[in-house]
């Protein structure tokens, strides 16, 4: 995040980047368990 | 931040939204992958070769090359919005990061991360207040480079800029200063690491509480090795914990000088601030220790956790700007070097203290 972009006067966020987050690793965990994820090497 | 829905535009607009993610995104895995096949290569070629290389982690690399990008050609502007997603890849990666750690050892290093973290916290406040006096800074931006310093960075100065009622001016000398000597940090730690012969668990702990911002604390304790990334995650979100108390403390003390809003319910506030992502990564962290996940099942998870890493690397490099920071005034800059100068050797000395408490 670049200063400028830091210091503007916040929007009003319905989900906020950690609730983001939280969900998307929800999803990857869940896709995981049940096996609808292929395996994806490192 | 950037992918965030807002009142204002959910429904139709958010597909396109996540569109203009796409090319950015695609940049940061293309660096952070090219960062990798850097890596890999050196090694191949030392093998093949039988030189005995030094093994450069692809953070370095990643970390370079997106640095090399921002600061020569610079970031086009269709790159930049899938960019700056890279705090939520590094969020993603530190919740699904749980499932390396049993809760037992979570409570176990973050409890002495905790003690480690109250230290550096009054330490650091006291520090960097002591010097913003110094050198006759504004007290707002002393309080914003104190938070910095002490808690985690851009974030806390952010959820500090509001409630103590500071000036966007203030902000941004803050933020540049913090991600400057953060990026100077990064690169330090490790050389610095190896001359004192540090464990991964002590030189873990050490960047997560001595470097300010998460993703280049997370960036700092990969760079040594992944067990110390380990640990710099779990000590940094100890630290991002307490951004609450902190925050909340500093706007009770202006509220008090008639400076900024009086807060008037105290626990929304913490919940407010709270990072929620710790909680995912508790949660994640309490299945493996049920032992909800196979083997298999795990492997697949940290791997997904690398991958959400390696897109936050190459953020980090590209959201660099270090000719943006060059026109930040250069007061806030020797007091946040000083500071940060300071914080690093009093962080240092807690880890020493605190090592024979560490696993080995």
């Amino acid at each position: 995040m670049s200063t400028s972009e830091a210091t503007k006067a916040p929007r009003r966020p319905l989900l906020s980047l950690d609730t983001w987050a939280v969900i998307a690793a929800s999803g990857l965990v869940l896709a995981t368990l049940i096996g609808t994820l292929p395996r994806i090497p490192w | 931040m950037s992918f965030a829905t807002t009142a204002d535009q959910a429904g139709p607009a958010l597909p396109r939204r996540l569109i203009e993610l796409v090319p950015g995104i695609g940049l940061l895995f293309i660096i952070g992958y090219g960062g990798k096949l850097v890596e890999q290569s050196i090694s191949t070629y030392g093998k093949a070769n039988h030189l005995a290389l030094p093994n450069f982690e692809y953070v370095l690399w990643a970390i370079i090359i997106g640095l090399v990008v921002a600061n020569t050609v610079g970031v086009p502007k269709i790159f930049r919005a899938g960019v700056a997603t890279y705090e939520f890849w590094l969020k993603l990666g530190i919740v699904l990061l749980g499932v390396r750690f049993l809760l037992g050892d979570v409570l176990k290093l973050g409890g002495i991360s905790l003690v480690a973290v109250a230290l550096e916290l009054g330490l650091s406040i006291i520090l960097m207040t002591w010097l913003g006096n110094l050198f006759r800074l504004t007290p707002k931006l002393t309080s914003l480079l104190a938070i910095g310093s002490s808690i985690c960075g851009v974030s806390a100065i952010i959820a500090a800029k509001g409630a103590i009622n500071a000036k966007d001016e203030d902000a941004s000398y803050a933020i540049a200063a913090i991600l400057a000597l953060g990026a100077v940090g990064l690169f330090a730690f490790p050389v610095i690491g190896h001359l004192l012969g540090m464990s991964d668990h002590a030189y873990g702990l050490w960047a997560g509480l001595g470097i300010d911002n998460t993703a280049e604390a997370t960036a700092a304790g990969n760079l040594w090795s992944e067990q110390a990334g380990k640990v710099a995650v779990l000590a940094k979100t100890t630290r991002n914990a307490t951004i609450g108390f902190v925050v909340l403390a500093y706007a009770i003390y202006w509220a008090t000088r008639g400076e900024a809003q009086t807060i008037a319910n105290k626990g929304v506030f913490l919940w407010q601030k709270f990072p929620k992502f710790i909680l995912g990564f508790l949660v994640v962290s309490l299945l493996a220790t049920l032992g909800v996940f196979a083997k298999e099942q795990s492997a697949d998870i940290a791997n997904l956790s690398r991958w959400a890493f390696l897109l936050t690397f190459a953020g980090v490099g590209l959201s660099t700007d270090l000719r943006e920071m060059r026109k930040q005034g250069l007061y806030p800059f020797i007091v946040g070097a000083a500071g940060e100068l300071g914080i690093a050797v009093l962080t240092l000395l807690i880890v020493l203290a605190v090592q024979p408490w560490l696993p080995t």
